[in-house]
């Protein structure tokens, strides 16, 4: 943890008795007042989170803005939460919630201002050209198969976790990753070709 | 692969098995076939390589000046929420998001009926507008009416004070008109100089009777009472209706008043009104042409007694002595009846029964009433869908025009918001 060493005794306490506890332990806790644990959750969270949002909006600035928002949502919903369900699920359900606002705002903004172009440009910094190709070809899946794609290569979420997030049938969320996967590697496999002769090329050239 | 092999398991269960979501049963059992199939060890190398390929995409880390600023602005938050209260935030829930869309196509079909609303208003205050100014234009004749009527009781007041003044000589009436008369003509002598206002009156009324039978003599009776005549009568008794009186009545005008109350005694007054057509200028242009025409006549005469001429010239002036004569005798039929049209006032009568209802005669059967309720009703369902009709002619076209122009625009942009949304 990065964090330990700017804060010196009380954040060390605080690890040692939050660092096993469950997202849902610490939540509950927060929930019912104690302030400490949100600290842990925010560690724990704020990588996933940003990251989640990094890779579905066009921006660095926005994709913060957004990892905000979501903890801030967190907080203000604290009195509500129940641990019936688990919190990575919790925190990703708000997470989406606010991408698609972001993204309704966005469509309605384009819609009628046009678009900006900052905004059409995707997060490239240091992308290498093979990452960029399979980038184009996750953009060209189709939504509900990208969503459940990435839900599941970058989060981490079971099967059930994004069946209930995305509030469809396991079975459903089964086939359509397949889907999903199979749609990817044709796609990937129809850029490769080009990739290669990039390749080739940028070799000649040293 | 040189044999088919069978595969117990396809290739989304080896997706499903990467991903680790098979039961443990059935990963061993994979786990066992993927140790002697290539083909479907070969599947799984792919998934998992893919796998790898994706977990390139690695995000850059969020910047440690926006984690601070983050965790400083959750921190704040928080603070603020501990003082605020936990439990005393209102509920984030009951604040209700509307769907744009939802909201554009209410306000369009809210536009749209107003649109409706606006055409047939406009329509309606158009025919308002009819009405009012036929209205305005009977309210000014009838003030117009009244002041014939005032000035008819100047003339009567006149009278009263000269009662030998049957206008022309009177000396009142002379001053009067005087004013007008110089304008006309300064020359003309004053024998035939414009009489006092002569106004023709009609008066209209409208009686309930409550017994017919006695009606129609008490009304003869009123006729002979004040020398008055029917110029027109109608009387109907139709075989279930009420009988009825029609009646165009000419009454002396001296004898007005008097046979007016008498009318009155008839029965109950339903309505009652009068008015007074202004006559005197028409009068006055009748005297003048007339006094010109036997100029005129006086000359020929003249002419015809003083010159002898051949036959041809006597006889044309004989013709125009003919002519002028035929025009002074239709001009003073013209006054005659003019000054009838003033003597005798015109009173419109229209008498009807009062309605009594009797048991038994007035009722068709059942099955007639029966056949006549299907009749209506066929009539009133065949009015509405040709309403219906009618109005889609009407407005159809304009409404269909309407919504092309609120739609397009519309669907436009719905069309442009979903590239959008796709594209994000």
């Amino acid at each position: 943890m990065d964090h330990s060493t700017e804060d010196s005794g009380e954040a060390t306490r605080r690890e040692r008795s939050d660092a096993h506890s469950s997202d849902e332990g610490l939540m509950g806790a927060f929930a019912r007042g104690s302030t400490e644990t949100f600290g842990e959750l925010f560690a724990r969270y704020k990588r996933p989170l940003f990251g989640f949002f990094c890779r579905r909006v066009a921006d660095r600035a926005q994709a913060e803005e957004l990892t905000q928002e979501t903890f801030v949502a967190v907080i203000s919903a604290a009195p509500r939460y129940e641990a019936s369900a688990k919190f990575r699920t919790y925190i990703y359900a708000i997470a989406l919630k606010l991408l698609r606002a972001h993204r309704r705002k966005a469509a309605f903004r384009a819609t009628f201002l046009g678009v900006a172009r900052e905004n059409e440009e995707p997060v490239t910094d240091g992308a290498l050209d093979e990452q960029l190709a399979m980038r184009e070809a996750i953009r060209r899946l189709d939504g509900t198969d990208r969503e459940i794609l990435l839900l599941r290569e970058f989060e981490q979420l079971s099967y059930g976790e994004i069946a209930d997030l995305l509030d469809l049938p396991l079975n459903t969320v089964r086939s359509r990753l397949f889907r999903a996967r199979m749609a990817l590697r044709e796609l990937l496999a129809a850029q490769a070709p080009a990739t290669v002769a990039q390749l080739r090329t940028q070799e000649e050239n040293l | 692969m040189t044999t088919a092999t069978i595969h117990p398991y396809g290739p989304e269960e080896m997706m499903v098995f990467c991903d680790g979501e098979l039961s443990a049963a059935e990963t061993q059992a994979v786990t066992e076939h993927i140790a002697e199939c290539a083909e479907c060890a070969e599947e799984v190398r792919q998934f998992r390589e893919m796998s790898q390929t994706l977990a390139q995409w690695s995000v850059p880390s969020i910047s440690q000046q926006v984690e601070e600023s983050v965790e400083e602005r959750v921190r704040g938050v928080v603070a603020r929420e501990k003082v605020l209260g936990m439990a005393k935030r209102p509920s984030r829930a009951s604040r209700r998001r509307w769907n744009p869309w939802i909201v554009g196509s209410a306000s369009a079909a809210a536009a749209i009926l107003l649109l409706v609303t606006g055409i047939s208003m406009t329509h309606h205050i158009q025919l308002a507008k009819h009405v009012s100014e036929r209205r305005e234009y009977l309210a000014a004749a009838q003030s117009e009416a009244l002041a014939g009527r005032q000035n008819a009781t100047l003339d009567a007041k006149l009278e009263s004070v000269e009662p030998s003044a049957p206008a022309m000589s009177s000396m009142a009436a002379d001053s009067y008109y005087s004013a007008t008369r110089s304008r006309v003509d300064p020359a003309l002598p004053p024998a035939i100089a414009p009489t006092a206002p002569l106004i023709a009156r009609i008066v209209n009324f409208s009686i309930v009777a409550k017994d017919m039978k006695a009606t129609r003599p008490a009304l003869d009776s009123i006729m002979t009472r004040y020398h008055g005549y029917a110029a027109q009568m109608n009387v109907e008794t139709p075989g279930d209706g009420s009988p009825s009186i029609q009646a165009s009545l000419r009454i002396p005008v001296a004898n007005l008043p008097a046979a007016m109350n008498d009318l009155r005694e008839l029965g109950r007054v339903a309505s009652e009104s009068e008015s007074g057509e202004d006559v005197t200028q028409q009068h006055q242009d009748l005297d003048q042409h007339l006094i010109t025409a036997r100029d005129t006549e006086e000359r020929f005469r003249d002419i015809l007694k003083q010159r002898t001429g051949n036959v041809s010239d006597v006889l044309q002036i004989e013709e125009g002595i003919a002519r002028v004569r035929g025009e002074i005798e239709s001009m003073e039929a013209e006054q005659a009846a003019l000054n009838h049209r003033v003597d005798f006032a015109q009173v419109d009568l229209s008498v009807s029964e009062e309605y009594s209802a009797n048991i038994g005669t007035g009722s068709a059967p059942l099955s007639t009433r029966l056949h006549n309720a299907f009749v209506e009703g066929y009539r009133n369902a065949t009015g509405t869908v040709v309403g219906i009709f009618l109005f889609l002619i009407e407005y159809g076209l304009a409404i269909l025009i309407w919504l092309a122009i609120v739609a397009v625009p519309l669907i436009l942009l719905q069309r442009r918001y979903h590239k959008m949304r796709a594209r994000l």
